[in-house]
């Protein structure tokens, strides 16, 4: 049995694409984004070997078409993940804003001290 | 900008994980067997979909201030890429010699869920960012709850009719299940950790 699907190819492909397409911002998700490409690149390998387990008996992995639904869940994963980054740079974002109010509290004082939040 | 950590939130995504993990392994075991279809799970699909709801309710009210969480362009850009890169993989067997190569297409699949699909077309459009996700998760459970519930999923030659999880297929949407739900978690883990 062989498989035309490479892991190691495909992780560098999809790597190189979301480096150019991140561009400036790459330097924030690389830490965490090979790591999910590479597992994401296995679980496609291991789709591929299911469906051709089927195909040569098919009591054995499972359907093409049960092959198309996991690769649709892998591909939401993905973006899962990649909103998940969205999330923690909002929360980033809500921890300056909070820092910079504290400092507001603690160096004003009078009416202005009673607005801020 | 960003709602809070919320404990209940981070509770509950834990909590269907674990019950998530529970019904799809199960119904894998019995896969084949009257135990194991679609029909035998039906109650325990319906209380995971209660249970995404009441959480998805739940961080809808609470992101009710909170920036919109769209997904940037540059990510729609790479999940694009991603789409081509895996959009058709070819597997070549040794048998039968004379098989045509299978091909996989990554497509929508058919929207067959008995329970999950109508209720999501009356929510509201999702906001923040654990809404969105949670809403992530959702289509994930349909997902798997499509796998179930199609006899020609199951393919049991002796039986068409019959519905099953195989279990190379509950590995598989579980892997990716839990990489959705561990993003929800990963969210939630930083707020409590004050972003660091």
């Amino acid at each position: 049995m062989s498989m035309a699907l490479n892991v190691d190819d495909l992780v560098q492909e999809m790597l190189a694409a979301a480096e150019t397409a991140f561009g400036s911002e790459w330097k924030q998700v690389k830490a965490f984004v090979p790591t999910e490409f590479k597992k994401m690149g296995l679980q496609l390998a291991d789709i591929a070997d299911n469906v051709a387990k089927f195909e040569a008996d098919p009591n054995d992995g499972y359907p093409p078409a049960t092959g198309k639904i996991l690769l649709q869940m892998q591909q939401r994963a993905l973006e899962a993940t990649l909103t998940a980054v969205t999330a923690l740079t909002l929360v980033s974002i809500q921890n300056a804003i909070d820092a910079v109010f504290e400092v507001l509290k603690d160096g004003v004082g009078g009416i202005l001290k009673e607005l801020i939040p | 900008v960003i709602s809070p950590y919320d404990v209940d939130l981070d509770r509950g995504i834990q909590d269907f994980k674990t019950k998530l993990s529970q019904v799809v392994s199960d119904a894998a075991s019995k896969a084949n067997t009257p135990d194991g279809t679609f029909d035998a799970y039906r109650k325990s699909y319906s209380d995971l979909e209660i249970g995404l709801v009441m959480l998805r309710d739940r961080a809808f009210i609470l992101e009710a201030k909170d920036v919109n969480c769209s997904v940037p362009a540059v990510v729609k850009e790479v999940l694009a890429k991603f789409q081509k890169a895996s959009a058709v993989m070819t597997v070549t067997t040794s048998a039968p010699p004379n098989a045509a190569p299978a091909v996989v297409a990554a497509t929508d699949p058919a929207p067959v869920s008995p329970m999950a699909i109508g209720r999501q077309k009356n929510l509201p459009v999702a906001v923040g960012c654990m809404t969105r996700l949670i809403d992530n998760i959702a289509l994930q459970l349909t997902s798997i709850e499509t796998i179930h519930a199609r006899p020609e999923l199951c393919a049991n030659k002796d039986q068409p009719a019959l519905t099953c999880m195989r279990p190379a297929a509950a590995a598989g949407a579980l892997a990716a299940a839990n990489d959705s739900l561990d993003a929800a978690q990963i969210v939630q883990v930083y707020k409590n950790q004050g972003g660091e």
